[in-house]
């Protein structure tokens, strides 16, 4: 049965189906996974809904499987996509690192619970955050989006892919347990109000064709396996052509090329959204779930008359450095609010340089960080128990 | 109206506790109402635990944890025994006997029994029906509900048994008269 891939109107679903949804509304038609809670309700959906729109669902024999298959069918021409949750992310780390360096686009959902290990595997935690940024071997950049509601996970798997197609890089979208099992409303635009971006493609010769030359923004342009160009793709340091070669200089300039790639275009990734922020006298800092918390801890603590604000991070990475050195001048402290033990908090803490204290209010996993929680540190550090 | 109500429902895997919610969620978005509707559960595929929790309101919801419930349906011993203290005063739990045997008189909130399943057997020769009941009860008991919207949600999330289910429905919103 033939659906529309984009299922205009307003529905009640969970945040895992809106990203699922997302994920088709992006012109993703290929995902490869391994069940997980709490992601298989993506893969659920997916499977149903991908066959209505003329794309490709397959179950993989494990994670490993399912990031490679996602990395290849990307280099087939196909936007493609996984979900999966703590040991399934672990396992997928090797080959996103080969997305990095083969500059595949892909996007990799991962609705967070708590770990490490098995955890607490049907209860939501935000601690992959440091996972996502350094989980595969060697040095690289990549683009994470931290959605706090199911509307945000719709929308942010768009935009995932359209950062991932623009920039040739793996997208992760970091998300947990509660905004994946959260049902609320989700309105779901017209097809044609929806921007979505391809990769930039091959032109010219091919015979002459180099692969990995550069082009706008420092992204070379993609041919299709099977469309006739001359390819080579490898995890090895290679050079323009895609040819491996073991030496110093070809691995600075390829590293140049996958770190600029992020670097040179920091302006246009990075994306964060002020609360209260322009008096504020303490700031949060914080992302997905967290952030619907400190948004009301906001408002509970402005009415005790402190003046706290809220930057939501809604790309964790790249981390929006500049932002946190601007405010460090000026405000009396950060306060990191997520669930884990102080990720994002060493990054806050980093950047604010000593110039401004930066605090954590932290939770191993399992539950929301509770607003009270939130307005007891602002309490406690503007001097007002 | 208040400025959230907090519903929460638990019982055990497979007895419908995920769709019950889904199902007050649905009314509170035809509504127009800002809804979260968040499902937990254990690691059994069966037999464990299961909790919806649904908060209505005209405002943003930041949290979506019901920390202190308006209304409890207790499908299960279990779950009652695991959130009774949670309901305030002036909170009420609707509790099935044939699944909540015992029940504390010493709780501050009100309660109410309401025998779901007894009631589906005796009209419907079968126990299916038992939340259908439940959420008639609940759209008498909790005012900003809508009956009608949650009969047509309740319709369009349950796509079989159409007859029984809405008779289900009206049974359970006329309990007790």
């Amino acid at each position: 049965m033939t659906k529309p891939a984009v299922l205009t109107g307003e529905h009640f679903m969970t945040g895992d189906e809106a990203a699922a949804e997302g994920a088709l509304a992006a012109g993703c038609r290929f995902f490869a996974g391994y069940p997980i809670t709490p992601a298989t309700e993506v893969a659920e959906r997916i499977a149903e809904r991908m066959p209505q729109v003329g794309g490709t669902f397959i179950q993989m024999e494990d994670e490993i499987a399912a990031m490679a298959a996602v990395v290849g069918a990307s280099c087939a021409g196909v936007k493609s996509m996984t979900a999966t949750s703590g040991p399934g992310f672990s396992l997928m780390m090797e080959n996103l690192g080969l997305a990095v360096c083969t500059e595949t686009p892909c996007v990799l959902v991962n609705v967070q619970r708590a770990g490490p290990s098995t955890g607490l595997p049907t209860q939501g935690a935000q601690g992959d955050m440091m996972q996502a940024r350094w989980g595969s071997h060697g040095h690289y950049d990549l683009i994470a989006l931290a959605p706090a509601s199911p509307q945000e996970c719709f929308h942010l798997t768009i935009e995932a892919f359209n950062l991932s197609e623009t920039y040739r890089v793996p997208v992760l979208v970091m998300t947990d347990e509660i905004i994946g099992h959260l049902s609320e409303r989700v309105v779901i635009p017209p097809a044609k109000a929806i921007k979505t971006v391809s990769r930039p493609r091959a032109k010219g010769r091919k015979d002459r064709f180099l692969p990995y030359k550069p082009g706008p923004r420092g992204v070379a342009p993609m041919a299709a396996a099977g469309e006739g160009y001359r390819i080579h793709v490898t995890g090895l340091t290679h050079d323009e052509r895609g040819y491996p070669v073991m030496t110093v200089e070809a691995q600075a300039e390829m590293m140049d090329r996958i770190m600029g790639k992020i670097r040179n275009n920091r302006e246009d990734i990075i994306r964060t959204e002020a609360y209260r922020l322009d008096d504020a006298d303490f700031v949060l800092v914080s992302y997905g779930v967290s952030a619907r918390t400190s948004l009301a801890a906001v408002d509970e603590a402005r009415e005790l008359g402190i003046r706290a604000g809220l930057l939501r991070l809604v790309t964790p990475w790249p981390f929006p450095e500049e932002k946190i050195r601007a405010l460090a001048g000026r405000v009396k402290g950060f306060v990191t609010v997520e669930i884990n033990l102080g990720q994002m908090h060493l990054e806050v803490e980093r950047c604010a340089g000593g110039r401004a204290p930066a605090y954590l209010v932290g939770h191993p996993g399992g539950t929301i960080i509770p607003p009270e929680s939130v307005v007891d540190m602002l309490k406690r550090i503007s001097g007002r128990t | 109206m208040k400025e959230r109500i907090e519903i929460v429902a638990s019982g055990f895997g497979g007895q419908g506790v995920v769709r019950l919610g889904q199902i007050i969620g649905e009314t509170g978005v035809r509504q127009g109402l800002h809804v979260t509707m968040l499902k937990s559960h254990g690691t059994e595929m069966r037999g464990g635990y299961v909790r919806s929790q649904v908060v209505l309101s005209e405002e943003i919801i930041d949290s979506p944890m019901c920390e202190s419930p308006d209304y409890f349906i207790a499908l299960s011993s279990a779950a009652y025994e695991r959130f009774k203290d949670t309901v305030p005063e002036g909170g009420l739990i609707l509790y099935d006997p044939a699944f909540v045997e015992k029940i504390d008189e010493a709780l501050p909130c009100r309660q109410e029994r309401f025998p779901a399943k007894e009631l589906s057997v005796e009209h419907f020769e079968n126990p299916l029906f038992a939340n259908s009941l439940v959420l008639g009860r609940v759209a008498r008991l909790v005012d900003v509900l809508d009956k009608e919207e949650m009969l047509e949600s309740l319709l369009e999330v349950i796509p079989k048994f159409h007859d029984r289910n809405r008779e289900a429905f009206r049974l359970g919103y006329e309990y007790g008269g």
